[in-house]
């Protein structure tokens, strides 16, 4: 069996869009996906702004440039969740998800793959309707908890050894050349962006025929891990 | 289907990877085709500080030079599968002329004398390694004897406000893609099979 390691931001909409598609190359393939928080530091590149309810601008460091990159990773995102029937708002600030985060190495350290996948399920299609406040430790306490990890012990993990391994894996993951979501690395190969999803195929099925180029081809079937992620967080029991 | 406009840049080699690909499009709908004039090229309009004691400038350092990594796999990549060698696709080029060209023969001629300039450029710099500054060449691939006037400000203005900045681009009935990793959505589109579930 093939390992693939998928970095994520709950707070990225691109990681958003790019779930269902992932997940089913794990119902598709023989692999098994190992995810990953990478958690941005978007103000540092990208500028910061807070909106207010009406989608006026309250708070602007942002260059006009910045506000055409940002504007258009939005617009862009947006219309693709639209056709996965996914509900994706603009975020009114940036949010600090590395609480998420660290919640996604705790599941990772106490329970199945499958209480993982619920997790992202439970954290991104509330949080995408502006319905989660992923900084709020007892929220995501209770996203676990819905998910099937253990609820107990996660706040000395994420006051302790779990924030201490999110950090130093924020470090390391920039000198292994990660720097965006959602990247994907198989056998030592890195590919940044869901555009990247047909080469991984292609790697999966053993690299037969030519390299293909970048896409966003995935026709989602009806079955499988990303059909479910589709189903949102209300259909985790 | 109401007009499809597609924006290229002729300089550039992401755009010539899937060049048959986006003028194939042109079976499926009319479609305008304009040179760029916009560039975004890096979104935060500065190169990051070295790497110092101060976390934010390290984090800044540290993230660009993983980016800088990545874009030279990629350009590895794109090499590859656009059969091209670095020294003809990593040569200097000011796309100005051969732009003015594309922007008036698409102007007065229409849309195939544009398909065949950009085919014939792009061909010609990347396969050829001929010199997209040669006015002789580009007279000679446009078939007249006289230089184009430059294109018009506002063709930049207009991309600016439409936030069309990278290459291949396009503006379907007010919806801009911009890349060509969008072409399965696009020819999803053009196609009609709007009641076929799109690619994502």
């Amino acid at each position: 069996m093939k390992r693939l390691e998928v970095y994520i931001d709950y707070k990225s909409p691109y990681a958003f869009v790019a779930m269902a598609p992932t997940l089913q190359l794990e119902f598709q393939f023989d692999v098994e996906i190992d995810w990953f928080p990478l958690t941005l530091n978007l103000g540092s590149y990208l500028g910061t702004a807070r909106t207010n309810n009406s989608g006026q601008v309250i708070e602007n460091n942002r260059s006009p440039r910045q506000w055409m990159a940002v504007r258009y990773a939005y617009y862009d995102t947006r219309r693709y969740a639209r056709q996965l029937g996914l509900t994706l708002r603009g975020t009114q600030k940036i949010w600090d998800s590395s609480i998420a985060a660290i919640g996604l190495l705790w599941c990772k350290a106490t329970s199945k793959p499958e209480v993982v996948r619920a997790y992202h399920r439970i954290v991104f299609h509330p949080f995408w309707r502006r319905e989660l406040d992923i900084e709020d430790r007892s929220i995501v306490e209770g996203c676990l908890e819905r998910a099937g990890a253990p609820k107990s012990g996660f706040a000395d993990y994420l006051n302790g050894e779990g924030r201490s391994n999110h950090d130093q894996l924020q470090d390391d993951i920039l000198d292994r050349g990660y720097f965006g979501v959602p990247t994907f690395v198989i056998d030592d190969e890195i590919y940044f962006g869901r555009e990247h999803l047909p080469l991984i195929r292609w790697h999966l099925a053993g690299q037969k025929g030519a390299c293909p180029d970048i896409a966003y081809d995935t026709v989602m079937p009806q079955q499988g891990f990303g059909r479910e992620f589709l189903a949102g967080a209300e259909t985790v029991s | 289907m109401s007009e499809v406009f597609c924006y290229v840049d002729l300089t550039d080699l992401a755009t010539y990877v899937a060049l048959d690909q986006i003028l194939a499009l042109s079976a499926l709908s009319e479609v305008t085709y304009l040179p760029l004039m916009v560039s975004l090229s890096s979104a935060s309009g500065r190169k990051p500080a070295q790497e110092t004691h101060d976390p934010l400038a390290a984090y800044k350092a540290r993230r660009q030079r993983a980016r800088d990594a990545f874009a030279a796999a990629e350009h590895v990549r794109l090499l590859t599968l656009a059969g091209v060698t670095p020294d003809i696709a990593d040569r200097p080029r000011d796309g100005e002329l051969a732009h003015a060209w594309l922007h008036h023969v698409s102007m007065h001629s229409g849309s195939d004398a544009a398909q065949m300039l950009i085919k014939s450029v792009m061909d010609g710099i990347f396969r050829d390694g001929l010199d997209i500054e040669d006015r002789d060449w580009l007279r000679a691939v446009s078939g007249t004897s006289e230089d184009p006037p430059s294109v018009p400000d506002s063709v930049a203005t207009d991309q600016i406000e439409q936030g069309i900045f990278k290459s291949p681009g396009w503006l379907i009935e007010g919806e801009r893609y911009l890349g060509r990793e969008h072409l399965p959505m696009i020819r999803h589109l053009l196609s009609g099979a709007t009641n076929e579930t799109a690619p994502v």
